[in-house]
């Protein structure tokens, strides 16, 4: 507390060293973009399901602001007025700057973001923290932002640095990365569904090979950076490594070992899985500080008995003979009739369990009864639900807010029943679209007439939408979509043993296309291979050439070409070396050869192209030039351009007349191994490189012996020699 | 009543406060002595600049803090120890206030106390902030205020307020209405009644016209004076902090007065004042220090770290070895993290391990601890959550497994504290004095004030 003096600002709650600082800030998107939660999520925002009673956005503040972030800034899709609602009566308004930014028309989170630059609200000079589904963290994340800063000082071309956790539970969506130690920066990242969840940290000595690479599709960068990313570079983070080293430091601060060590859980909620895992994370205390006891977010007293059991200070009523085995969790006011087992789950406030109900592992809202003699396992009941006696609820089984089942009903495994019906991506709200006889049938069938409440379709027949963002998301697969769900078992998923050497080109497998897995599929799906860089696919090229012949024939300048060119280099995942090579061909491509054609000649023509275009080559390897020169060897190694061999000669010399080589990268090329048939299959292959490269290397050995001052010289000498290696 | 103001939302204060209460929520500062610290420094803050009419106001509003405090981290019991102790700080201050302002005030003023024992029946419950040993007896009270020194009414410490309560004791005494109401008051202390109107007119029925009476200067006199006494209270409080300060090296002093020269001490944890005592006690003495590594913190890993490097001959045992290792160990001492008033404590985990080990092997125990940590608190029936349960992280691990992943059907119990009962303890080394067990609670009663119990 070392101000003394009236604190004027906001500051005020940091240490005096802070003070000049710009507050930190994060932006939390509150929708999610995707449709995990829909049923339950009807008539209120995702952010605001209850987790252990209290709503996910609040746990997601409580955790930023553990995290000393100043302001927030809460993205809404739907349901803004019900977030801005909550955020007015939380207790957070006080401690931190909340702003609620609505908007209707972004439909993912590139959309989010873009739409959040427009607005200018983020300090552009601060890094801030994106926080793209609810997170309960007990982690400081301004450590990462700390280290993120230090990173950008090496290191202007750092623009992101990506949190990451090691060890945790596997998950479906846990992607691969690849990461270069020293510098922490991510070389390649796989989304790799369906396998085990450790993020791979790869400790690959031979990185220097993706020294170029390009990142493939993440959720939140695609679109948003999309022209510069280019030669940027994102790094990842370790969560909690830090916390060793900072460990020495801050043992000489009054901190207590304490404070600083377990501090390390971090974990989404990203679907029905995570959600119920991370419900019995936090009853099991793994986040703490956020502990239920510990005066939870949302403000409830809690009272922790043994065995993880938290019950609420308010009036709970517990029957002599109901069995609780934790860790579960019992709103305020609620009360359990007699003969009730609760197993592992969580009550909200005011449910009421009728006598010999079993509940397992299922995550019950506010206000719910529940008859007696009922079985509920491993399900999410919304707010308002009404379960009559003798209802059995599987596994799996979502009930929307306000859903009523009658007495005796058998929900199967994996239903989803909303209040409201259905409303597929292609739903027309104008269309009176009513229920026709055969939907009645199966849902009489199924809930019986006493309950009110639509069956949807399960989560894995549900049509793949056909936004063009979530086409091709492995992740959105059907078989992989199914493994997201609460109450799916992993545990006989075995990983695939890939090794490293699948990194080569390897044969790209077949794109799978999305198989329409039937609902009774309870067989689980086969584990993709892993598969890293098979190179971009066959549209990247068509595109590419489709792109430059318009650029070549609308005579557009070379900073749009170029442009135009990374966002289908980003777009495709393509790499700047398949984009190089692609542009060289067709320039290359452009010089007209034939039978007469004099050295002169092809040297003029080479030299204009060049002059024009040089810039759009030169901009896609910023790395190493003499790759213009190596794939201008091969180009004209390649089939049906036999005619273009004998001239290599004057192609090199036409590159370098234009300056789109210079002298020292052609000598560079001269003394590579690769440029001389190094590293080529075949005993045939090699010869013909070393022919072609027996056409460029003596221009280059003149280049050499050449001194600047006589220009003259130079070029009597270079037409000697062409004629000469003729 | 005084207690339900409360600040302003827009009050920096109010800002410093709710900081305070998220730090303590969150364990961003953990450790009594920090805790301490901290509170001080808040309360501090808020004599200085929150505005108060009446010292009514004043103490509501510390009052409400506490309040906050304790609700914020019930088991950060240090924090509200801080605010009773400046609560009763600033009574007292005020007391000698305005009884300079008997002295010089026209001869009206100084009557009115004398009224109150003569009008029993004026009950006026709105001050029962006030003392009620000393303003009961305002008779025999302002004898006692004239005292020549007037330093003594602004010494903070501890044992002065014992002497203080001595020779008001022995003032007392020849009222004789002392016992019952050293009865009553400890009644109140042990049993918590709760401060219901009810058993607060209790107090007031032999007495309540006193109260009355000093409220009256305060609403007319106090606005002229709190300038004057504000710098005296933030003074006093500023003597608190360094109190705070002092508390390792105050209990260090009478290091050399419990070790004896060879002896072979068990510890364990890292607590500070366990580590000033035994290398004071190195000054002298030449001993063996057994560390106990205190999983899963490993805080005494640290303190081995720190006693070795001093020059003490040190043994770092895993906790699985206390009970193997006893019976070599001539006198086991541990730091604590609060102490009730039944002469209980909480302390790291483990600690329980030693002090058993200790009791089946006739070791003596001594805990070594300030007297801030002396809470008016009972560990009534045995709360489970009592001894903090912390992340299964620290057991288990994070990494590989972490999530509950490898290991979702184990259930994890990692507390940080260990409650030891008063029996297992043989004494208490002080920054004031040596004491028993079954002293604390004196102590504690003449610390702090009895209304302020309950906050």
């Amino acid at each position: 507390m070392a101000p003394k003096k009236q604190p004027v600002k906001i500051e005020s709650k940091t240490k005096a060293d802070n003070v000049d600082e710009a507050p930190l800030q994060a932006v939390v998107l509150a929708d999610s973009y995707n449709r995990r939660f829909e049923v339950l999520c009807q008539d209120q925002p995702r952010v605001l399901l209850p987790l252990c009673s209290t709503p996910l956005l609040a746990w997601t503040l409580e955790s930023l602001s553990l995290s000393k972030v100043k302001q927030v800034f809460v993205f809404c899709g739907v349901h803004a007025e019900k977030i801005r609602a909550f955020i007015d009566s939380s207790p957070y308004k006080h401690t931190l700057d909340i702003q609620c930014l609505a908007s209707q028309t972004a439909m993912s989170a590139g959309d989010a973001l873009r739409e959040l630059d427009d607005r200018n609200v983020l300090n552009a000079e601060n890094p801030f923290i994106l926080v793209h589904s609810p997170i309960i963290s007990n982690y400081d994340l301004s450590k990462m932002v700390e280290v993120h800063k230090k990173r950008r000082e090496e290191d202007k071309n750092f623009i992101m640095t990506m949190g990451v956790g090691l060890g945790g539970r596997r998950h479906p969506e846990s992607p691969i990365m690849l990461v270069h130690p020293p510098s922490s920066r991510l070389l390649h990242y796989h989304q790799n569904p369906l396998s085990p969840s450790e993020p791979h940290i790869l400790t690959h000595t031979k990185y220097e090979i993706w020294e170029s690479i390009s990142v493939k599709r993440m959720h939140f960068v695609n679109g948003v950076l999309t022209s510069e990313l280019l030669g940027k570079k994102i790094a990842v983070h370790v969560v909690g490594k830090d916390d060793i080293q900072d460990g020495e430091e801050e043992s000489g601060v009054k901190t207590d070992k304490r404070s600083g060590n377990g501090g390390t859980y971090v974990e989404r909620i990203r679907d029905t899985r995570t959600f119920g895992e991370i419900t019995r994370d936090v009853l099991r205390r793994w986040a703490f500080p956020l502990a239920p006891d510990n005066n939870e977010p949302g403000g409830v007293q809690y009272e922790l008995r043994a065995g993880n059991v938290y019950i609420a200070k308010d009036n709970v009523v517990l029957s002599r003979t109901t069995t609780l085995s934790g860790p579960l969790l019992i709103g305020p006011r609620s009360a359990l009739a007699h003969n009730t087992h609760i197993h592992q789950s969580t009550l909200g406030g005011d449910c009421n369990v009728g006598p010999s109900t079993t509940i397992t592992q299922s995550y019950i809202f506010d206000d719910v009864r529940i008859g007696a003699n009922c079985t509920i396992r491993e399900c999410v009941i919304g707010e308002g639900v009404v379960i009559g006696d003798d209802v059995k609820v599987g596994k799996g089984a979502l009930l929307g807010n306000g859903v009523r089942l009658g007495k005796g009903t058998r929900v199967p495994e994996f239903a989803r029943i909303g209040r409201e019906r259905y409303q597929g991506d292609d739903y027309d709200s104008e269309e009176e679209d009513e229920e026709d006889d055969e939907e009645r049938d199966r849902r009489l069938e199924v809930l019986g007439e006493d309950s009110i409440g639509y069956l949807w379709p399960n989560e894995e027949e549900e049509p793949p939408s056909d936004s063009e963002d979530e086409g091709d998301d492995p992740y959105e697969h059907p078989k992989n979509k199914q493994l997201l769900q609460l109450g799916r078992r992993l545990s006989n998923l075995s990983a695939s043993s890939v090794s490293l050497s699948t990194l080569s080109k390897a044969s790209s497998s077949a794109a799978s296309s999305p198989l329409s897995i039937a609902s009774s599929a309870s067989t689980l799906p086969d584990i993709a291979p892993l598969e890293i860089d098979s190179g971009p696919r066959e549209e990247f090229y068509i595109e590419a050439r489709e792109s430059l012949a318009r650029a070549y024939e609308e005579d557009h300048k070379v900073e749009n070409a170029a442009l135009e060119m990374r966002t289908l280099v980003m777009g495709e995942n393509a790499g700047q070396d398949a984009a190089r090579s692609e542009i060289l061909n067709f320039f290359l491509g452009k010089i007209e050869i034939n039978e007469n054609s004099t050295s002169s000649e092809i040297l003029n023509e080479t030299t204009r192209i060049f002059t024009r275009w040089g810039g759009l080559v030169r901009s896609f390897s910023t790395t190493d030039y003499t790759l213009i020169a190596i794939d201008t060897q091969k180009f004209v190694l390649e089939e049906n351009n036999e005619k273009y061999e004998k001239w290599f000669g004057i192609l090199l010399r036409g590159l370098y007349d234009s300056d789109t080589l210079t002298e020292d990268e052609l000598i560079d090329w001269r003394d590579s191994s690769i440029s001389k048939g190094e590293g080529t299959n075949n005993e045939l292959e090699k010869k013909r490189w070393k022919e072609v490269y027996l056409k460029g290397k003596p221009l280059v050995d003149i280049l050499e012996q050449m001194d600047s001052d006589d220009e003259e010289d130079s070029e009597e000498g270079d037409e000697d020699d062409d004629e000469d290696s003729d | 009543m005084a207690a339900s103001t409360s600040l302003k939302s827009n009050d920096p204060n109010a800002r410093l406060t709710e900081a305070l209460c998220t730090s303590l929520r969150r364990r961003q500062i953990v450790g009594s002595l920090n805790v301490a610290l901290a509170t001080a420094a808040l309360i501090q803050n808020i004599v200085r600049s929150a505005r108060y009419s009446t010292i009514d106001e004043l103490l509501g509003l510390i009052k409400s803090v506490g309040k906050r405090l304790i609700d914020a981290n019930p088991k950060e019991l240090a924090a509200t120890n801080i605010v009773r102790r400046i609560l009763r700080l600033i009574r007292e201050e005020y007391r000698a206030a305005a009884a300079a302002q008997l002295i010089s005030a026209p001869p009206s003023a100084p009557e009115t106390p004398f009224l109150g024992p003569s009008t029993p029946g004026l009950s006026a419950p709105s001050n029962h902030y006030l003392n009620l040993s000393s303003t009961s007896n305002g008779g025999y009270n302002a004898p006692f205020e004239f005292f020549p020194s007037g330093a003594l009414q602004r010494q903070t410490s501890l044992s002065n307020f014992v002497a203080m309560r001595h020779s008001r004791a022995q003032l007392e005494r020849s009222g004789s209405l002392v016992d019952i109401q050293l009865s009553q008051s400890t009644n109140n202390l042990f049993t918590r009644i709760p401060e219901t109107p009810g058993s607060v007119s209790n107090y007031n029925i032999g007495s309540a016209g006193g109260p009355g009476g000093l409220n009256r200067i305060d609403s007319e006199e106090f606005m002229k004076h709190s300038a004057k006494l504000k710098p005296v209270l933030i003074q006093a409080i500023d003597e608190v902090v360094g109190e705070l300060e002092t508390t390792h090296e105050d209990v260090a002093k009478g290091a050399r007065e419990h070790i004896h020269s060879s002896e072979i001490i068990l510890t364990m944890g890292h607590s500070k004042t366990v580590e000033a005592f035994l290398k004071q006690g190195y000054r002298d003495r030449k001993f063996t220090v057994v560390v106990a590594e205190s999983a899963p913190s490993y805080l005494g890993h640290s303190l081995a770290q720190s006693l070795s490097s001093f020059g003490i001959p040190t043994i770092l045992i895993p906790d699985s070895s206390i009970h193997a290792i006893i019976p070599r160990i001539t006198k086991v001492i541990l730091g604590a993290h609060s102490v009730l008033a039944n002469g209980g404590l909480f302390a790291l985990s483990g600690s329980l391990a030693c002090a058993l080990a200790a009791k089946t092997h006739s070791k003596p125990v001594v805990i070594t601890t300030g007297q801030f940590k002396f809470a008016p608190a009972w560990n009534l029936y045995h709360d489970y959550a009592a001894v903090d349960f912390q992340s299964p992280a620290n057991v288990i691990g994070l990494i590989g497994n972490g999530g509950g992943g490898g290991k979702e059907g184990t259930e994890v119990v990692d507390p940080y504290f260990d409650y030891i009962r008063p029996e297992l303890v043989q004494l208490f080394v002080t920054n004031e004095g040596d004491h028993s067990p079954s002293y604390i609670y004196r102590l504690i009663k003449e610390a702090y004030d009895e209304e302020d119990v309950e906050l």
